[in-house]
């Protein structure tokens, strides 16, 4: 292949698999950084690693591709540093602020707003392995093996860190007296 | 009493697979077995609408603890039309 024809396979590459993904990279990237400023950096790096690799990248599974770039973009990054938290958690107070929706009655509002900020405050509590999974597949809607491909673990423990994680909140739900009982089984 | 048996073997079968039903990340055939299931067993019925509040909450927690900066994604794109327009 001469320097031209890559060239041109590279660009049409990048405009076509990866210019796309561009908003699902940096809601992933500000999930893993927590700063908006290394989200955008981390995001540009991987841009930058996606131009140099795309002219080899077999087309199959776009962003599951993208989504290993970042991860290996971000381990580079943070290597010797510190792992930063993701956030810091609502508190009830924050969350029970909130406008409440007015097609609801006051008392509808209110034990609305109450489950929301437990479910916050549950989220927030979370070891850091488990919100972060959390985060990735309710809040940035990726699937079990793009959260994978994210995290570089196996799409079963995306699965048991999932359901410990609902099962914490549900538990502090239960104690708000905000969900039944667990039941034996 | 073999009823209830059964019946409790379903429950066990679908608590196995719900997060994964939930996400829509089961299979047609375990989607169909659970979706089934949950018609016919409230308490089952009542563990999935609990599952599928807590997600619903976290979903909607979403915008306000990573809100999507519009710029910062436009900033992104041109950046993105820079190094694919850029010589070597």
């Amino acid at each position: 292949m001469t320097d031209a024809a890559r060239e041109q396979r590279q660009r049409l590459g990048f405009d076509h698999y990866v210019v796309p993904e561009i908003p699902v990279l940096y809601r992933v990237a500000l999930s893993l950084t927590g700063q908006p400023a290394d989200a955008e950096d981390l995001v540009q790096d991987t841009l930058i690693r996606a131009f140099g690799a795309v002219d080899r990248f077999d087309g199959a599974h776009p962003r599951a591709w993208l989504l290993t770039i970042l991860r290996h973009t971000q381990l580079n990054r943070v290597r010797g540093r510190k792992p930063v938290l993701l956030r810091d958690g609502e508190s009830v107070e924050l969350t029970l602020e909130r406008v409440g929706k007015p097609e609801h009655s006051a008392e509808e509002v209110v034990v609305s707003d109450l489950f929301e900020a437990v479910v916050a405050e549950a989220l927030a509590a979370l070891p850091q392995k488990h919100r972060e999974v959390v985060t990735l597949v309710d809040i940035d809607g990726l699937s079990y093996q793009e959260a994978a491909d994210v995290l570089g673990v196996p799409r079963g423990t995306i699965m048991s860190r999932l359901h410990r994680a609902r099962a914490r909140i549900r538990s502090r739900l239960t104690a708000a007296g905000l969900a039944p009982q667990r039941r034996m089984m | 009493m073999f009823k209830s048996m059964l019946s409790r073997s379903g429950c066990l079968r679908v608590t196995r697979v719900l997060q994964s039903y939930l996400d829509g990340e089961a299979d047609a055939a375990t989607s169909t077995m659970v979706a089934k299931h949950l018609e016919e067993c409230r308490r089952c019925g009542l563990e999935a609408s609990t599952y599928r509040a807590i997600k619903a909450a976290i979903t909607e927690t979403g915008p306000d603890v990573a809100p999507v900066d519009a710029e910062a994604v436009e900033r992104l794109r041109r950046f993105a039309e820079e190094l694919s327009e850029q010589q070597p």
